[in-house]
């Protein structure tokens, strides 16, 4: 049992090394984040859009809406209607010219 | 109490408590009160009327605007879950749990944080699919965790060079690990795709018809084990073999290298002569994804403490 787990931990710390060099060759290398992304599994398709997790924590949607955080909750909901947008003075939305 | 006998505070917290209040079935802000005090009454003391919309009718915008914000962010998060349940069990599930749950925090990202144990505890709101919508649960809040929770430094040769069986590792944070009862990431990303092609065929998408939970083929229960990882911003998921993931969930546990690799390898089937072989490939993936990292400065190698 003993040497069972020194043959571990020996493979593990050799792994390690491996897995280390090749990570810090890729990165040299212009194919580096292919290299690693083959290694990672399936991509989440969900990601490819960039829109709505965006700006989670990030100041990058400053400005440009749909953030999470943003106050735009009420488009297209009901309850606004009638009552000026999202105005809670019950004020009527500027007319475009 | 009116608004000039209240402090700053004490006007916070009334108007974070209506606003967070439950809606009606009609999606009307209550008459009532948790406490049993008219809303007119308490709307009152802290909004002034003006020549269109009484006290109540002010704050009611706000309470609609708070649910229809959360309720958005949290279907949002959890599209996979949502069809699985269908539409209008999983906004009776999202009322429920965030009742229990309210939005705590500056950003909306963290809704979702609790929805898993909830769940778990509360079985009726899922119906009949509740194991596998758990699972499912699970699988997208890893998903949220993976995009955007932190990486630091992964471990360096010099680093490796130090480390012995007594040595502590650490994983990265956007690294989630799970163990699920069905193939339930399969279901999950596949649920993803249709919603995406759905909304890009439909430019906006419309919920109508949306109600009843979507259609799947018969699921048989097995156990998997799966992590959600981020790779240059994007988010991935990999297979683990159930080794690999209890020896993952050891390092995170903190047990020292030696004896997380004996507990990753408990009640193995693999033979002893493979598990080098296994441990080397495992080790040498999580290196090159930078999955392996140090807990803490000066924790990394206790026998160059003693």
């Amino acid at each position: 049992m003993k040497n069972l787990n020194a043959l571990l931990l020996t493979a593990a710390l050799s792994g390690l090394i491996g897995g280390t060099t090749v990570a810090a060759n890729a990165a040299t290398h212009s194919n580096g984040a292919t290299v690693k992304a083959a290694k990672a599994g399936l991509r989440h398709t969900g990601q490819d859009a960039p829109a709505k997790h965006s700006c989670k924590g990030k100041n990058d949607c400053k400005g440009q809406g749909g953030c999470k955080s943003s106050d735009n909750g009420c488009k297209g909901k009901n309850s606004c209607k009638g009552k000026g947008g999202c105005a809670t003075d019950g004020s009527k939305m500027p007319k475009a010219i | 109490m009116s608004q000039a006998s209240m402090g700053l505070e004490e006007i916070q917290r009334a108007m974070a408590s209506a606003v967070m209040m439950p809606l009606t079935a009609d999606e009307d802000m209550r008459q009532h009160a948790p406490d049993g005090r008219a809303m007119t009454h308490v709307a009152a003391e802290f909004i002034a009327p003006n020549s269109r919309l009484t006290p109540f009718e002010r704050l009611e915008i706000y309470n609609r605007q708070y649910w229809y914000r959360v309720l958005g962010a949290l279907a949002e998060d959890f599209p996979a879950v949502r069809a699985v349940v269908g539409a209008k069990k999983f906004e009776a599930l999202s009322v429920a749990y965030l009742a229990q749950h309210p939005s705590r925090s500056f950003t909306l990202r963290n809704l979702g944080s609790k929805l898993v144990e909830w769940l778990e505890a509360h079985p009726q709101f899922a119906g009949r699919r509740h194991a596998l919508a758990v699972d499912m649960t699970r699988i997208e809040w890893a998903f949220v965790e993976a995009f955007d929770n932190p990486e630091h430094e992964p471990l360096t040769l010099e680093q490796i060079a130090t480390l012995d069986a007594d040595s502590r590792l650490a994983i990265q944070p956007h690294v989630r690990l799970m163990a699920l009862n069905y193939a339930a990431d399969e279901v999950t990303l596949s649920l993803h795709s249709r919603e995406k092609r759905q909304a890009s065929e439909a430019g906006v998408k419309h919920d109508d018809g949306e109600d009843a939970p979507v259609r799947l083929p018969r699921l048989r229960r097995r156990a998997l084990w799966v992590a959600a990882h981020r790779v240059d911003l994007s988010v991935y998921y990999r297979r683990l073999e159930r080794e690999e993931y209890l020896t993952l969930e050891a390092i995170r546990a903190g047990m020292p290298l030696g004896a997380a690799l004996e507990a990753g390898f408990r009640d193995s089937r693999i033979p002893a002569s493979g598990r080098p072989g296994r441990v080397s490939a495992w080790f040498g993936t999580w290196a090159e994804l930078g999955w392996i990292c140090t807990p803490d400065p000066g924790s990394l190698v206790r026998s160059q403490e003693g």
